[in-house]
């Protein structure tokens, strides 16, 4: 309790002293502050492409690609194949063309997004799946609906805007959302025009088929494989996404624990250095507490305490830098799969980045007091309170 | 023969009638510089009677403060015991030693050592900041400590907004709030006028004389020393 109430008063004495060395302290503090920023913007960046990922899964939804190969884009599904594979499933599949084509963004450079032809169940097949506004695109006719996210971010996709895809002018009659996820970034059309268009005749990429009760996709493709004229590969749709999504949280897990942990052995001096100047120019205090009855241990670890405050002070200064500039921002980048088309989605900063970020300024503030701690316990308290300065 | 030598210490002593409050029993400090040991007091013995107030004189470098700070447990000797009331300071932990020290020893310095984002009222409260007291009692203590030394109308100034003196007066509050029965004075007037030292050593001695404050000065100054009623006189040992 004695220790408790030493280590309290210490604390509360250094942080009444603060004001004359702000400035020391404004070092370590945004020093953290910085740190923290870019890790929480890099992860929240990898955040968000998961959770449009996770958004894009539909439960109990196969996809069926061309035998052997792991991609939409590297899949070709000829229409009699296509044709058997239906025969086989019954009514719950939908086939649908998947084409990789450019448009300008918003600032007029060319980025590739994906034009996905769909057939007549393809709505239906994904429960989230709304037009929010204007109309389905009519049978045979070049006319599209847009992804809500597509429409935000890049240009010339706004209802009755006409734009070039692959050989021909296609307009924009309707918008889509479903919820934030990867598909809202899509630009879909009926499945005949964007063959025509592609000089794709008769080619699909996929076929999105509802699963038999208790199927697997192994079930599934062993079943549609049994016809000797076909070769497929069944893959669930939250294991395709999920795969995307895991290489993305893989990519930017090194990017912002690497950029984030080199950058925190910046801060991690910073704060050292803070620490070290305050152990100089608080000699005198320190050693008068010291003096008047506290203990070195208390006053350590008030030290401590006050270094974790200033960088959980710059931590959450880091966060709410990351809110103010990005907060509501969306993201452009490459879907990270071999397609490489854009997909546009949240900075998505969660409850477990929050964690991260402020579990890394405590170990800033933490690793930061060593040093100086050590300073202090070696500290000469009798010489210094003979000084005048 | 020096003062440091036992026999002379402990003469010296027996002169006061008052029950011995602080007991030095052939205690030796070093200080090492490099590789050289070098000697500030070696096998010193003396004794310091309750109530008595008591000058430390010598040249620089002598072990004035050496002692000084031994006695108030503030440096830890390289050999021999101290014993303050009933209490062998010499055995405490480190923990029980500043534990002791803060309850029981009234430290005053040259260049009075308080802390300048506090207000005079705060400085002097802050030795009862860790014991176990309401803050009514508090503020009655420090009121008391401040009223005593004269500072009452400057209980909400700064250090920076007072004069030396008056600082010097502060320090001196601080040192006596926890009514400790032990003030340890190192060069209490050396940074001081000379009307402000003499009235810092007339509240010292009226502190020693109507508080029964047990009072060790060391100074330079044979005036302030006058203030005392037993000077020791202490020589630096040879160094090996």
């Amino acid at each position: 309790m004695k220790t408790f109430k030493r280590i309290r008063t210490a604390l509360v004495i250094s942080l009444r002293g603060l004001g004359r060395r702000w400035w020391a302290s404004l070092n370590s503090v945004f020093g953290t502050a910085v740190v923290v920023a870019v890790m929480v913007a890099i992860l929240a960046i990898g955040a968000g492409y998961s959770e449009a990922m996770k958004m894009a899964e539909v439960d109990d939804a196969y996809m069926i690609l061309k035998g052997g190969v792991r991609s939409e884009m590297e899949s070709t599904l000829e229409g009699p194949d296509v044709r058997l594979i239906e025969s086989e499933l019954g009514g719950d599949a939908a086939a649908e063309v998947y084409v990789v084509t450019s448009i300008e963004d918003s600032e007029g450079e060319p980025v590739n997004v994906a034009l996905r032809g769909i057939g007549a169940g393809s709505v239906d097949i994904r429960p989230g799946w709304t037009l929010s506004a204007g109309r389905m695109p009519r049978e045979g006719r070049r006319e599209i609906v847009v992804g809500k996210r597509a429409q935000q971010h890049f240009g010339g996709l706004a209802l009755g805007d006409a734009i070039r895809l692959g050989s021909a002018s296609w307009t924009v009659v309707g918008m889509f959302e479903t919820g934030g996820s990867l598909t809202e970034s899509e630009i879909w059309a009926g499945a005949t025009p964007v063959q025509d268009a592609f000089d794709r005749p008769d080619a699909y990429q996929v076929v999105i088929a509802t699963p038999q009760d208790g199927e697997s996709p192994q079930d599934m493709q062993a079943r549609i494989n049994r016809d000797d004229r076909l070769s497929v590969s069944v893959v669930s749709m939250a294991d395709y996404y999920g795969e995307q999504a895991r290489a993305m949280e893989r990519f930017v897990s090194i990017l912002g624990y690497g950029i984030g942990s080199l950058m925190a052995l910046g801060a991690i001096f910073a704060a050292l250095n803070t620490g070290l100047g305050h152990i100089k120019t608080r000699a005198k205090e320190i050693a008068t507490l010291s003096i008047l009855g506290w203990t070195r241990s208390s006053l350590t670890v008030a030290l401590a305490i006050e270094t974790v405050l200033m960088t959980v002070l710059g931590g959450l200064i880091g966060v709410a830098l990351v809110h103010l500039i990005f907060d509501d921002r969306l993201i452009s980048t490459l879907f990270f799969a071999e397609d490489f088309t854009q997909i546009v989605f949240d900075f998505e900063v969660t409850a477990a980045i929050l964690w991260q970020a402020v579990a890394m300024a405590v170990v800033i503030g933490l690793l930061g007091s060593i040093g100086p701690a050590m300073q202090l316990r070696r500290l000469p308290v009798a010489q210094i309170l003979l000084q005048r300065r | 023969m020096t003062l440091h030598d036992p026999e002379i210490a402990l003469k010296a002593t027996e002169q006061t009638d008052a029950a011995p409050l602080v007991v030095i029993d052939r205690v030796s400090r070093a200080y090492r510089k490099g590789k050289v040991a070098v000697p500030v007091l070696e096998r010193h013995a003396m004794t310091i009677a309750a109530g008595e107030m008591l000058a430390l004189v010598g040249a620089s470098g002598c072990g004035k403060t050496t002692l000084l700070n031994l006695i108030g447990g503030a440096d830890r000797p390289d050999a021999g015991e101290i014993t303050v009331g009933e209490t062998r300071i010499t055995s405490l932990s480190d923990g029980a030693l500043t534990d002791w020290r803060g309850r029981n020893v009234g430290f005053i310095f040259q260049f009075y050592n308080l802390l300048p984002a506090l207000s005079a009222r705060a400085n002097v409260e802050l030795p009862l900041l860790i014991h176990d007291l309401r803050a009514a009692e508090r503020r009655a203590r420090v009121d008391n400590a401040l009223n005593l030394v004269g500072l009452e109308d400057r209980a909400d100034h700064r250090p920076e907004e007072m004069s030396g003196g008056q600082q010097q007066r502060v320090a001196i509050a601080r040192a006596l709030v926890t009514d400790a029965d032990l003030l340890l004075c190192d060069e209490p007037t050396g940074d001081l006028d000379q009307d402000s030292a003499t009235r810092i050593m007339e509240l010292l001695s009226l502190l020693n004389e109507e508080f029964g404050k047990t009072i060790v000065v060391v100074t330079h100054d044979p005036n302030v020393a006058a203030y005392a009623a037993r000077t020791v006189r202490l020589t630096r040992p040879e160094a090996v």
